[in-house]
């Protein structure tokens, strides 16, 4: 075999990813003499994000690893695995409602914009039986889902309080004419949609081409046929593109409450 | 007939008290002038008009009844403003004029005849919206709102930056339509203009104004 140093080629137990581990920090320090000697001063920040970037893997795995262990002894996982998504949908909410300060109502928006694109998509999928209920197929696509979906909804929330205040002259415009707050903003309703798509959109268009995405790389060294894998690929995609469509939909609609009141006129705060 | 009937009427915005205490009314077939210095709340007062924004305090009717009880969208229908800032949508000016009728299923007034009551050829209806120069949008404002045959405009200086010929055809449209029965609210800072078109004159001074005068009564020597 050529030169590593597990038969397999990939570490098989703890034990064996902890000796991989250790060598591949190596790098890890390399990268921080580096830092030290070229006076980059990355060194703090680069541990920092080791440790904590670790510990949070460390416990995302043994969460897994217990929801898998209650699979396979055929007890509930899913409340548990249902908790975790929510979980999921507010830290993502509250990060995407940063991006919106000034908004009320922000937080609400953002969590459950990026809770209905997600499990919409994941449960098509699952519907569709694309994808088997078992955790270890649910969590870490979920995971995807979710953290693509708060991306989408960040850009969505920046975009379209960006669009209605450069636009405003227009929605108002339209009001005068008698439009529903829903009729006023459909074009920047639009605009923010499309725009907070486009990275993923050229994300896919360049699958392949610049880089190989995560998924499909774990599945090649997993041992799986590099054609499955692609198309494996395509699936978690298209949960990600749909999800996030569905998101962004979403949240433009939740802001036209915060952007108006019930008699379609526009709020002070904007 | 009363279109409007305010009285006491107070309005903040942005934290700022911009009308204060306004008495105002406007009858209905008559043009009622709206003149007043830059700042002292015309454009704040016509968007209380239509709902766009509801006073703090005080009464605010259109006829007879409570403005806040109307339903917004048909108040706004009804008694249309054509905004100060001429603001085109994307697309032929064909596509503007015709928003409102796309938006409510009918039309008020065919496009190309609103166009032109509005001081535009109908050679212009597939003119880019958004590449018309200053004069040529406050046209397509206008028309905009005139093909909804609205029973009562509002109308945010809908002359200004138009070349004087225009400007006294979208006056002569504006009385036409006045004429069949119309109620026109019309701000202006031409006094020419104000004593051209308006029945009656009201006075908006520092957020507060009384009662609106008859054209032959009201003293310009305070107006501004
Ligand atoms: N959103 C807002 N925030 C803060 N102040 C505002 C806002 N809108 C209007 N104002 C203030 O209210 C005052 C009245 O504004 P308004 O546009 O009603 O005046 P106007 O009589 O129409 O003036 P002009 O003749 O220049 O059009 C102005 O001093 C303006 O700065
Ligand atoms: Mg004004």
């Amino acid at each position: 075999m050529g030169g590593g140093l597990l038969s397999a080629g990939l570490p098989a137990t703890w034990q064996e990813g902890a000796l991989v581990l250790a060598l591949a920090s190596m790098l890890f320090f390399l990268v921080v003499a580096v830092s030290a000697w070229r006076g980059l001063r990355l060194g703090k920040d680069l541990s920092t994000g080791f440790i904590l970037g670790g510990a949070q893997l460390a416990l995302v795995s043994l969460i897994l690893m217990a929801l898998i262990e209650w699979h396979a002894r055929g007890s509930l996982w899913l409340p548990a695995a249902a908790l975790l998504v929510v979980g999921m949908a507010a830290i993502g909410g509250r990060r995407s409602a940063q991006r919106t300060p000034d908004m009320p109502q922000a937080f609400r928006i953002t969590t459950s914009s990026i809770a209905f694109g997600s499990v919409l998509a994941l449960s098509v999928l699952l519907l569709a039986g694309a994808l088997p209920l078992r955790p270890e197929f649910l969590i870490p696509l979920a995971g995807m889902a979710f953290g693509n979906s708060m991306d989408i909804c960040s850009l969505t929330m920046e975009r379209i309080t960006r669009e209605f205040r450069m636009n405003r002259g227009a929605v108002e415009a339209r009001l005068s004419l008698g439009a529903s707050s829903a009729q006023a903003m459909e074009e920047v309703d639009r605009m923010a949609v499309r725009a907070a798509l486009i990275p993923t959109i050229d994300r896919m268009k360049t699958l392949g081409v610049i880089f190989i995405p995560g998924a499909m790389a774990g599945l090649i060294m997993a041992g799986v046929e590099p054609l499955v894998a692609a198309q494996f690929q395509l699936v978690i995609f298209l949960m990600i593109v749909g999800g996030g469509v569905m998101t962004a939909l979403a949240a433009a609609t939740l802001c036209r409450g915060s952007f108006f009141n019930r008699e379609h006129q526009i709020e002070d705060w904007v | 007939m009363t279109a409007y009937r305010l009285k006491g009427v107070a309005k903040s915005v942005g934290g700022k008290e911009v009308l204060s205490s306004v008495d105002f009314e406007a009858r209905e077939g008559e043009v009622t002038a709206l003149v007043g210095p830059s700042g002292s709340g015309k454009s704040t007062l016509l968007r209380i008009l239509n709902r766009l924004i509801d006073p703090d305090r005080g009464i605010a009717e259109y006829r007879g009844e409570d403005l806040r009880l109307w339903d917004p969208l048909e108040l706004r229908r009804e008694a249309v403003l054509v905004p100060q800032e001429a603001v085109m949508f994307p697309g032929s000016v064909a596509e503007n004029v015709g928003y409102a009728a796309r938006l409510h299923g009918r039309a008020g007034m065919d496009s190309a005849a609103a166009l032109q009551a509005a001081g535009l050829p109908p050679s212009f209806l597939d003119r880019d919206a958004e590449r018309l120069s200053g004069g040529e949008r406050k046209r397509v404002s206008l028309a905009r709102a005139l093909a909804l045959a609205p029973r009562t405009l509002l109308l945010d200086e809908p002359t200004a930056g138009v070349d004087p010929r225009s400007a006294i055809s979208i006056e002569a449209s504006v009385m036409r339509m006045r004429d069949g029965g119309g109620t026109v609210v019309w701000v202006t800072h031409d006094v020419e203009q104000a004593l051209r078109v308006a029945d009656r004159i009201a006075n908006l001074k520092a957020g507060r104004a009384g009662p609106s005068q008859p054209r032959k009564d009201f003293r310009w020597g305070e107006a501004f």
